[in-house]
């Protein structure tokens, strides 16, 4: 396909026909599966950017259910219960390799299921790999958004599925590490963690708790309130002694 | 199965396409901010107005305490009239913990320990003075920053940066048109936040009906706990000849000695010292308990910390000095480090 058919149907597309000899356009889409293919797709999408109801036959809706039926499954779900084989496939975050291992064992067994249910539960393990997965997510959709606006309209036969293909390795590049995180064995993804204190006295040389909590408290509560530069910091340092707990992390 | 993955293509096509929407008209509405309510004060100015509008607003709204690796979520009221300020501040997370404070005294509830503290609340007139104006202070610079949205309320951003590693930046978003602090963080030297306070909802009432800072007085399992305070001494004329006077050595750049007090506290057998050091931005309390080596409670020695908040303890012959501050762990060991005991 030339670049001038790209121009003329575009051109067709949005009204300006002055410059073109519509009827010889037409003819040629005529003449032209692909381009008879590319005028689908261009309709489509200025349906969908105008929020119009969708011609669900349209060849390029064809392609992206196609491209979409062979994407890997992504999801956050984690195993509760021990379920059937199927169910785990469902459940678990499924990336490309780990649907290789899939295919080669044939599916994931009910004691790997079990094995995955005695790992100990880790809270910010399982969001770190939440957002993580959020982050690949978006990543998608901004993918999406960079390949929409970079070539305005998608110009080869092949886009969905190139959409398609960058949307699955986005999601693997950025993804990987969390949702291995979720497969034992796998190295966990490097958490930066931020400080090892919460609203409680610590000792940053042993992180232990200090054994003089009762005074320091006490102190504290006598500085807020004789603390001349107080009241730029509003109600900050009487949440501290809100917010202030009796126990540690366990 | 083609329909479902064609309807979630084509969502995924909508959203993407409402998200540009969004995200163009957000960054309009930005603009728009920006345009709309440029600060006609200064930086120094807008926190000015800022600690005004804390003590005079009423207010009623929910904010998150982020400190270290904990967060807290709290609501907090807040009324101001010709009788004076009443706050009340409880947790929402966690034990139901509350703060109830007036210009007469400070009540914290602890429902797990069943029990009510009460201590003197200091009138805000006697505290020591400091520098009010942030204009001409050398350890720090000030700055505008790009304006913000907090809670949904378009904000100016005051940016306090230290000029050395003996103090916490600070980053202020004041509501343009209330003035209202609506959120606030401490950053250390690589610019990471070490505590902050965010409000995610906030409301101006006219008028906030006083029986909403009452104590609930009906739980009769609640101790009550009223520590006998003394008249506090005030610098300069505390008994002479009974205990050493605080002096500093060398104090980091910027901070000075603003005030020293002699009081009894509430678990001391006898009065300590009370010195408070700042540099017109953080302070710093320096508390001195006179007794001897031998007696003293070494437990809380070394660097303690909380959040953003540290703490030193040191050891002297016949004293035991304890620094807590708002600043860096190491402004609170040299300052404890360079007290000095004088008759």
């Amino acid at each position: 396909m030339q670049h001038s058919d790209h121009q003329t149907l575009s051109q067709l597309m949005d009204g300006e026909w002055q410059d073109i000899d519509s009827s010889d356009c037409i003819a040629g889409i005529c003449r032209d599966a692909s381009l008879q293919s590319k005028w689908g797709r261009y309709h489509l999408i200025r349906d969908v950017i105008k929020n119009e109801s969708v011609d669900p036959q349209s060849i390029l809706a064809a392609r992206i259910s196609a491209a979409l039926e062979n994407e890997p499954v992504y999801s956050n779900v984690s195993v509760i219960g021990v379920p059937d084989d199927a169910d785990i496939t469902r459940a678990l975050p499924v990336v490309p390799d780990m649907q290789d291992q899939t295919r080669q064992s044939g599916s994931l067994t009910k004691a790997r299921a079990a094995d995955l249910q005695t790992q100990p539960v880790n809270n910010w393990r399982t969001g770190v790999a939440g957002f993580a997965l959020a982050a690949s997510v978006a990543l998608a959709t901004v993918g999406g958004l960079s390949l929409w606006n970079a070539g305005g309209i998608p110009g080869s036969a092949d886009d969905a599925a190139q959409v398609a293909s960058s949307t699955a390795e986005g999601a693997t590049a950025v993804g990987a590490g969390a949702f291995s995180s979720q497969v034992p064995g796998a190295p966990l993804p490097e958490v930066d963690y931020v400080a090892n204190t919460g609203s409680f006295w610590v000792s940053p040389e042993t992180t232990r708790r200090s054994a003089s909590e009762q005074r320091l408290n006490m102190f504290l509560s006598q500085h807020i309130e004789n603390s001349p530069t107080a009241d730029r910091q509003g109600m900050l340092p009487y949440s501290r002694l809100v917010g202030y707990q009796e126990r540690g992390p366990e | 199965m083609k329909r479902p993955c064609l309807a979630a293509a084509l969502t995924a096509v909508k959203l993407a396409t409402s998200l540009a929407v969004v995200l163009a008209s957000n960054s309009a509405v930005h603009a728009d901010d920006s345009k709309a309510q440029p600060a006609s004060e200064s930086p120094a100015a807008l926190i000015e107005a800022m600690s005004n509008a804390l003590k005079t607003l009423n207010y009623e709204g929910t904010f998150v305490h982020v400190q270290g690796s904990s967060v807290k979520t709290m609501h907090i009221l807040h009324s101001s009239d010709a009788r004076g300020e009443l706050e009340r501040m409880r947790s929402l997370d966690g034990e139901a913990r509350e703060v109830i404070r007036n210009d007469m005294k400070v009540t914290c509830i602890w429902p797990a320990s069943q029990s009510v503290v009460v201590s003197k609340s200091k009138p805000r007139e006697l505290l020591p003075s400091v520098d009010a104006s942030l204009a001409h202070n050398e350890a720090y610079t000030i700055r505008l920053a790009k304006p913000d949205r907090v809670a949904g309320v378009a904000t100016h951003v005051v940016e306090i940066q230290p000029r050395d590693q003996y103090r916490y930046g600070y980053r202020f978003w004041i509501d343009q048109k209330k003035r209202m602090l609506l959120r606030y963080m401490l950053l250390n030297d690589i610019d990471k936040a070490v505590e902050q306070i965010v409000f995610t909802a906030i409301d101006y009432p006219d008028i906030i009906e006083p029986d909403r800072f009452d104590v609930d007085v009906e739980n009769d399992k609640v101790i009550w706990v009223e520590p006998a305070v003394a008249a506090t001494t005030p610098s300069g004329s505390s008994q002479p000849g009974k205990h050493d006077r605080v002096g500093f050595s060398e104090l980091p750049s910027g901070y000075k000695k603003i005030s020293e007090t002699y009081r009894p506290m509430p678990i001391n057998d006898g009065p300590v010292s009370h010195a408070m050091v700042s540099d017109g931005m953080a302070s710093v309390s320096v508390y001195v308990e006179h007794v001897a080596a031998s007696d003293q409670d070494v437990s809380a020695s070394g660097l303690s910390t909380m959040g953003a908040l540290n703490a030193y303890g040191l050891s002297l012959d016949a004293a035991y000095v304890t620094v807590v501050g708002e600043v860096p762990a190491a402004t609170v060991r040299i300052i404890a480090e360079s007290v000095r005991l004088t008759r």
